[in-house]
């Protein structure tokens, strides 16, 4: 079977994020929002094959772990899992 | 500038430079290492087999495009694997300079985390530091320069006395100044700044000899109170 799947990766609440708070001074700066709070993460879709559910997942949670994200400084997040086919 | 002037003293070491894609480092590296009198073979990141080598150096550039993450997927590659090996089994030393010590982290070879500079811009400029308590000038140039790691690890760094560069003016913001970590056997060391960019007084600094001029002689002394080294050494005579 085929699963696709939607990931989020940001850093962990207590890191500072310079690139967020690069985009809300420009926010601030443009009068559009003052001082907004921004995180920016990153988003992987991928296809995973594998036998059913379960192994889909778990092969997914070691993508996540040992390829995507350092969980020193990282948090994730599925946000979709679906099955193609 | 007469380069055949520069002096190349034989000390027996062996030293290895893994290249991977997107490697850019790799020549200035291996000059830096000859003129401290290491005999310098330059490996692919599929190579494995290590075991000749009494220091295996990662040097810098942007290893797989840093896609993802600086040094996310080269921690993935065939020589890392093999490096973990060399490490437990204390097989010598191993230097990662900027790129490499980014690798090194991921690898959790050493501690912690190189995250993007609290500036968010790329540095590239000569930068002050402290090694072994004396003030030292080396260039710097990264953009995931920033050393992260939590409260626990960074007590531990310090009590273990695991920082072997701090900056004098921390530019990009890393906890406790910290520019160069030692893993707690002090065989693995990782830094951002590029001392291979700073040996020669004709370009305008040579501190970075230092650094080499240092690992050598925690080499040699390495090897001579490592009594399977100097059996292997013999082997190979």
């Amino acid at each position: 079977m085929k699963f696709s799947a939607t990931i989020n990766i940001k850093l962990k609440k207590q890191i500072k994020d310079a690139k967020g708070e690069a985009v809300s001074a420009v926010l601030s700066r443009i009068g559009l929002e003052d001082k907004a709070k921004v995180r920016i993460g990153k988003i992987f879709e991928l296809e995973v094959n594998a036998e059913n559910e379960d192994a889909a997942k778990t092969k997914l949670n070691k993508i996540i772990f040992d390829v995507l994200m350092n969980p020193i400084v990282e948090t994730y997040e599925i946000t979709t899992f679906e099955v193609i086919n | 500038m007469n380069l055949a002037s520069i002096s190349y003293p034989q000390t027996g070491l062996k030293a290895a430079i893994a290249v991977f894609l997107g490697t850019n480092c790799e020549k200035e590296t291996r000059m830096a290492l000859e003129m401290a009198g290491f005999n310098v073979e330059y490996i692919f990141h599929t190579e494995t087999n290590l075991e000749k080598f009494d220091l295996v150096v990662l040097p810098g550039g942007f290893s797989f495009g840093d896609y993802i993450k600086a040094g996310r997927l080269a921690k993935l590659s065939p020589v890392i694997e093999s490096l973990r090996e060399y490490v437990k089994l204390n097989k010598g030393f191993v230097l990662g300079i900027c790129n490499g010590f980014q690798i090194l982290c991921e690898t959790r070879l050493l501690p912690g985390v190189l995250i993007e500079n609290t500036k968010t811009k790329f540095i590239s400029e000569d930068c002050a530091l402290f090694f072994n308590n004396k003030e030292i000038t080396i260039p710097i140039a990264h953009k995931e320069g920033c050393f992260w790691a939590d409260e626990d690890t960074i007590k531990q760094i310090e009590k273990n006395d695991m920082v072997i560069l701090r900056y004098k003016n921390n530019p990009n913001g890393s906890i406790n100044n910290i520019a160069g970590l030692y893993d707690s056997k002090h065989h693995v060391i990782g830094m951002m700044p590029h001392p291979e960019r700073a040996v020669l007084s004709q370009c305008g600094l040579a501190d970075g000899k230092k650094i080499f001029e240092f690992l050598k002689t925690e080499l040699l002394n390495f090897k001579k109170s490592c009594p399977t080294k100097n059996l292997s050494k013999k082997r190979v005579e």
